[in-house]
């Protein structure tokens, strides 16, 4: 068993495709440890702290994981160390400089459940995302997929992606950065969502 | 850099990503699951974000 406490488990996190247009982002695959993945799994779909949020628009699952009492093999997950590495591959992925600070969330959807469109816009808050996809292995008929879009028109769609565990996707927010998840109609979909914020001179 | 919406894929990688926009009912169902609405049936993509992301902590 090896020391996962030790373990930077996005050692492996490389873009496979960078984009611009409609908003810059970039795919990774297979970018968490294959030693944490199983582990990670097991603890959110057991002894992790859900509480469901509705509102109006949507209805999931979260929990801030640096509010948990995470197991000491999962501990890596917001080790400030690794957070920094974290942060410097997103600013090369990316191009931007970020601040010091990330934000580390889990969602989690189940049948039935879905995110509307929307672009993550929000005055003085976060400005870059990433999002890691955790699962039992969707099938498309499970739906859950992370759909992006050219504008604020939900048929106006650049781009459909399957909840592959393991891959993720990194994002600049900005006013074109729509994106949504499909509905949920088989197992469960987990996400971890770090939020950085962009790096101001002065 | 990719600047261009993807409808043809060029490796089987790129294809395992990503789900092929050719089956239009599939295609139109995938839409009508994320429209945004508000009480009106106004589509508003800024309502989901003034509460996302709000309750994390």
């Amino acid at each position: 068993m090896p020391a996962l406490n030790r373990l930077d488990p996005y050692a492996r996190l490389e873009p496979v495709e960078s984009a611009t247009a409609p908003f810059r982002y970039f795919v990774a695959e297979h970018c968490l440890d294959a030693a944490i993945e199983p582990v990670l799994l097991d603890w959110l779909e057991t002894d992790a702290p859900w509480t469901l949020v509705e509102t109006d628009f949507y209805e999931q699952f979260e929990f801030d994981l640096r509010d948990a009492d995470l197991p000491p093999a999962l501990a890596c997950l917001v080790d400030p160390e690794m957070l920094g590495r974290l942060r410097r591959k997103m600013e090369q992925a990316l191009g931007d400089a970020l601040a010091q600070h990330v934000q580390l969330v889990a969602h989690r959807l189940d049948p039935g459940q879905r995110i509307a469109i929307h672009n993550d816009m929000r005055e003085g808050g976060e400005t870059h995302r990433l999002t890691v996809q955790l699962n039992r292995g969707l099938t498309n008929a499970d739906g859950g997929f992370f759909m992006l879009f050219n504008s604020d028109d939900a048929s106006d769609v650049h781009r459909i992606l399957r909840p592959v565990s393991g891959s993720a996707i990194g994002f600049a927010i900005s006013s074109a950065s729509h994106h949504a998840v499909s509905r949920l109609h088989g197992g469960t979909r987990f996400t971890l969502v770090y939020s950085f914020y962009a790096q101001h001179d002065g | 850099m990719r600047n261009e919406p993807i409808s043809l894929f060029h490796d089987a990688a790129a294809s395992a990503r990503d789900l092929p926009l050719t089956d239009s009912v599939a295609l139109q169902r995938l839409i009508a699951e994320v429209r945004q609405c508000d009480a009106s049936g106004i589509a508003d993509t800024t309502l989901y974000n003034r509460t996302y992301h709000r309750h994390n902590r």
